[in-house]
């Protein structure tokens, strides 16, 4: 292992001399002064120099990527020098008179005449050796504080160098001060300067070093679609098709967000814990967050097919379905890459059993929308890409929460499903659509018995599918899976916006329904961000989606495969567009979210 | 305005004999009187009495953002028959103001302040013990001043607070004075500090003077113009090893003379460089015009303030006073004008500094109740001028 200590960028940069300065002038003169010193103390002039102090790594104690923590001897013996300028009072008795009570005061008539006069002090030959704990952490900055007194020895050269005894003075005031400055003030300077620093770099570094940073956003909300993200391209790697554009693993970085936490999500994760301690049922809403109800139904669920990993999956599915309503022909990749999902769900158990009546309704009125839409705008296929975008996110989200294990179980199932199925699974035009949706809405409380529900509905909604083959059909004849891929692929570069389509909006919602159930008409501007989706759908469904995509891959053409990456790529880079584009709608939205704030937890909610 | 305190304290002096304004210590007083006087700030009472000849108390509340205020006592051995009451106490003494300085005069002999009874020496030196708390500050004052002789003074003045280093200092201080010469030598335990100052008056001896016969007028030509005086004071501290010296110099008119009386004084810090020259005169009736100028040869830093003090007097005293100005250009006009300071009402005071910081402060009696008003503007900041506003009500029975 090796560090590499850059003594040079930080003087490279013209304006760390004067931000330093600033915030040492302000340092020093935060303090109470020294009645001596008379007006403000400045700092003229400050030079780091160019030696750089000799650092041995005595212990680390934490390293990663965005943090460390360690422990250093410090020695510095070089030619950095300080130039302070004040004005102090000459004359002895003045400042003795200044702090003596009134009362007592020998006042004296003119002995006491005040005379101040400007000092220049210039600090140099700094001798430093001590102990140094450096954590650095990307989100708080450095931290640097000396362990014992660094100082050594300085010399002092002043104004009054000439009067031995003014000469002493401020060589031993000096010292005092400086001891007090690098225990107490630097390190509140350099976690200020680091601050400012990193806040600008951070960005920028994270762009180009990580494309899939880029959507990154500094609140919660980021987390989890980013770790999807990543995951996701951790799929792609396991797949080893290396197809998806960002090779790069991204090691979950929950941590890095959390850091980044905005006051707002720190606001809503408090109260989160605060329900959870106590016997309110009132839980914020957190976006792109899993909670663990659901993960709970999903586990309790699995041996019957998770309903979560079922709406999870039916998301996907979902999302597929409409746009390959609206496409027939967007219809087969939807299928290949997302059916792949759902029907891992669905088709192994695969029971039709008719459910949601009332539902029934909204999903009728949802699926008028859509085909509204799609008749409207032809280049509906985004909403189809969008679907598939949404499948992998969510996989990988899944995949963070660390179900995989049984995801993987029904990914297999799914796999094989899927691959078994995709083309017969695809067909399920609106009408299942709306079952499933309906089914979802039911599920989304995800107790066990909504879990059956909607795993009852997952068979509905598969067996819907092949029934309702037929409605599919007059839009269109399902493609064969590569042509929809093209499209695909061709569509979204069309379409810049992919997400902006309200049949997008409006899928999005509908998964949304089924997990917080009251949520999506305030959500659905959420849903809208893919992420959202991902994190709730993809509860199950990670893994399975990347097995499934082996399996497929094996089943299917290795075309295929590589469609499926392409458009994963694809998904993601217009997924981290989409996010940039949406942040700020989003907290917007937030905001009036937080003031309806009634919401109550998914969990909790009875769908309807 | 003086504080009862203080005003009480005066009063002692003047009971025991003891000229203040014969100290290197006061050689500016007119000066600082007039240019650097205090205005008060938020709401001050102030409630006294001298509720037998020798007991003195005084209550204090301030109100400045937090109240605060503070209780005295006073006791003195001896009896002061000339403290009066808010409503009768001449302002003059009341209020600083431009420093009349009396003609010296020969100090008592210590043999005639001995009482004896029945062979046995019964007399006793004055003393005077006062004692001051704050609150809620926690600081105690205290004084403690005896006449150990005609020509000397012994003051002890005493403060303690936590928050002072060693928890507070006890300044004693020795006064000599002959008349002709004062001297002074403090120590003050807060760095070791020993003082010595020193005041010489040229001229008139009045230890040689001719025994005054009450027709004799103007017994002594030399009286009549002024006197000059010079001064100078050392201090070192022991403990921070720094010292201080000054040197003053200072020419006032005295009662006797026929011009404008007008004082003059030059102090200066041969170390730190300090030139300090102040003039004030009367220039009419109830006119006192002042100015100071400060310059230091080393830094070259320099400093002009001009004040002036008005002099109220009541409105049926000014035919009486026109009449006076209808004739010659009289000289006792502007003596210490003790026997007509009673027709005074107030006094308005202000100065103005080379900043453009203004200081005015209004000091008069209202009733029973005396009171000042003040406020302190600061012309540069057009937004906020006002600095401090203040007013303090006394009221002494």
């Amino acid at each position: 292992m090796a560090f590499n200590f850059n003594w040079h960028p930080l003087t490279a940069d013209p304006e760390f001399y004067s931000r330093a300065r600033d915030l040492l002038t302000a340092a020093l003169n935060k303090s109470p002064k020294p009645p001596i010193i008379v007006a403000d103390i400045l700092v003229t002039e400050l030079n780091l120099g160019t030696t750089p102090p000799d650092l041995e790594i005595l212990e680390i104690g934490d390293l990663a990527d965005d943090r460390f923590r360690g422990i250093f001897k410090m020695e510095y013996s070089g030619d950095a020098f300080l130039t302070l300028q004040t004005k102090v009072q000459a004359n002895p008795l003045n400042t003795y008179l200044s702090t003596a009570p009134s009362f007592t005061s020998p006042q004296p008539l003119a002995a006491s005449a005040p005379l101040t006069i400007p000092l220049q002090i210039t600090l140099s030959n700094f001798r430093l050796s001590g102990f140094v704990i450096l954590v650095f952490s990307k989100a708080k900055g450095v931290t640097l504080v000396f362990r014992n007194d660094p100082l050594e020895s300085l010399v002092v050269s002043s104004t009054f160098d000439s009067i031995p005894f003014i000469k002493d003075y401020l060589q031993k005031e000096i010292e005092k001060q400086l001891r007090n400055l690098f225990q107490e003030e630097l390190p509140a300077i350099i976690h200020r300067l680091s601050l400012r620093w990193w806040g600008q770099d951070y960005d920028s570094a994270s762009s180009n070093t990580l494309r899939s940073h880029i959507p990154q956003n500094p609140t919660l909300n980021s987390g989890p679609s980013l770790s999807a993200k990543s995951s996701f391209d951790n799929l792609g790697d396991q797949t080893e098709n290396g197809g998806s554009p960002q090779q790069q693993t991204f090691s979950f970085n929950n941590d890095l967000d959390s850091d980044t936490l905005s006051s707002k999500s720190l606001l809503r994760l408090a109260t989160l814990t605060d329900s959870q301690r106590t016997l309110s049922l009132f839980t914020p809403s957190i976006r792109e967050a899993i909670y663990r109800a659901w993960a709970t139904t999903s586990e309790r669920s699995d041996p019957t097919s998770t309903p979560s990993s079922a709406s999870g999956t039916h998301s996907s599915t979902t999302y597929s379905m409409d746009g390959n309503g609206a496409r027939p022909g967007l219809v087969a990749m939807a299928s290949s890459l997302s059916i792949s999902s759902s029907s891992g769900g669905l088709g192994p158990n695969g029971r039709p059993v008719t459910r949601s009546s009332a539902l029934g309704k909204k999903k009728k009125t949802r699926v008028v929308n859509l085909r509204r839409k799609k008749e409207t705008s032809t280049s509906d296929g985004d909403t189809s890409s969008v679907a598939g975008s949404n499948a992998p996110e969510s996989v990988t989200s899944s995949m963070e929460v660390g179900y995989e294990e049984k995801e993987h179980v029904e990914a297999n199932e799914a796999a094989t499903t899927s691959s078994n199925i995709p083309e017969i699974i695809i067909p399920p035009p609106s009408l299942p659509i709306n079952d499933r949706r309906g089914d979802y809405v039911d599920v989304s409380p995800l107790r066990s018995p909504t879990g059956r529900d909607s795993f009852l509905a997952n068979r509905t909604v598969h067996h819907a599918g092949p029934d309702t083959k037929i409605p599919p059909t007059p839009s269109t004849p399902s493609p064969q899976p590569q042509q929809t891929s093209q499209q695909h692929i061709v569509y979204p570069l069309e379409k810049g916006m992919p997400f902006h389509s309200s049949e997008y909006s409006r899928e999005g919602s509908a998964p949304a329904s089924f997990f917080s159930g009251q949520y999506s008409p305030q959500y659905q501007p959420q849903q809208l961000s893919p992420g959202h989706h991902s994190s709730a759908s993809s509860v199950s469904m990670e893994n399975p989606f990347l097995e499934s995509r082996g399996r497929t891959g094996s089943s299917s053409s290795i075309a295929e495969k590589a469609w499926m990456m392409k458009m994963a790529g694809e998904m993601a880079r217009r997924w981290g567009e989409e996010r940039l584009r949406r942040e700020k709608a989003e907290e917007l939205l937030d905001e009036q979210r937080r003031r309806d704030g009634s919401s109550p937890p998914p969990a909790y909610q009875r769908s309807q | 305005m003086l504080g009862f305190m203080d005003y009480v304290q005066k009063s002692f002096y003047r009971a025991t004999k003891w000229d203040e304004d014969n100290s290197y210590a006061n050689l500016n007083a007119t000066a600082r009187a007039l240019l650097d006087f205090q205005t008060p700030k938020g709401l001050k009472l102030n409630i006294s009495s001298l509720s037998s000849p020798n007991f003195a108390t005084s209550y204090s509340l301030a109100s400045l953002g937090v109240v605060d205020g503070s209780v005295s006592y006073l006791y003195s051995s001896r009896t002061l028959d000339n403290v009066r009451n808010s409503g009768d106490v001449e302002l003059k003494d009341a209020i600083f103001g431009y420093r009349d300085i009396k003609e010296i005069t020969k100090p008592d002999v210590s043999r005639d302040w001995e009482i004896w009874q029945g062979g046995v020496r019964v007399d006793r030196r004055d003393t005077l013990l006062y004692g001051r708390m704050y609150l809620p500050a926690s600081t105690l004052e205290a004084l403690y001043l005896r006449r150990l002789a005609p020509t000397r003074q012994l003051k002890i003045s005493a403060v303690s607070n936590s928050r002072l280093p060693n928890g507070g200092t006890i300044l004693a201080l020795l006064q000599q004075d002959n008349g002709k010469f004062s001297s002074e030598y403090l120590y003050s335990t807060d760095v070791a500090l020993i003082g010595i100052r020193g005041l010489y008056n040229f001229g008139f001896d009045p230890r040689k003077a001719l025994p005054q016969t009450p027709g004799n007028g103007v017994a002594d030509s030399r009286k009549i113009a002024g006197r000059f005086s010079a001064g100078a004071e050392v201090y070192y501290g022991i403990l921070n090893k720094s010292g201080g010296v000054s040197t003053g110099f200072r020419y006032t008119t005295l009662p006797s003379n026929t011009g404008s009386p007008l004082t003059m004084t030059l102090t200066v810090n041969p170390i730190i460089g300090h030139f300090q020259a102040a003039y004030a005169v009367k220039a009419g009736e109830g006119t006192v015009l002042c100015s100071r100028y400060d310059f230091n040869i080393y830094s070259y830093e320099s400093d002009l303030v001009l004040g002036c003090e008005i002099w109220r007097r009541k409105q049926q005293e000014v035919p009486k006073i026109e009449t006076r100005t209808e004739g010659v250009w009289q000289p006792d006009g502007f003596t210490t004008g003790g026997e007509k300071g009673n027709d005074i009402t107030g006094v308005l005071k202000a100065r103005i500094t080379q900043n453009f910081n203004i200081g005015l402060l209004w000091e008069g009696r209202f009733k029973q109740l005396l009171f000042s008003i003040g406020s302190n503007i600061d012309l540069k900041r057009r937004d906020q001028p006002f600095r401090t506003v203040g007013i303090e009500i006394q009221y002494n029975s």
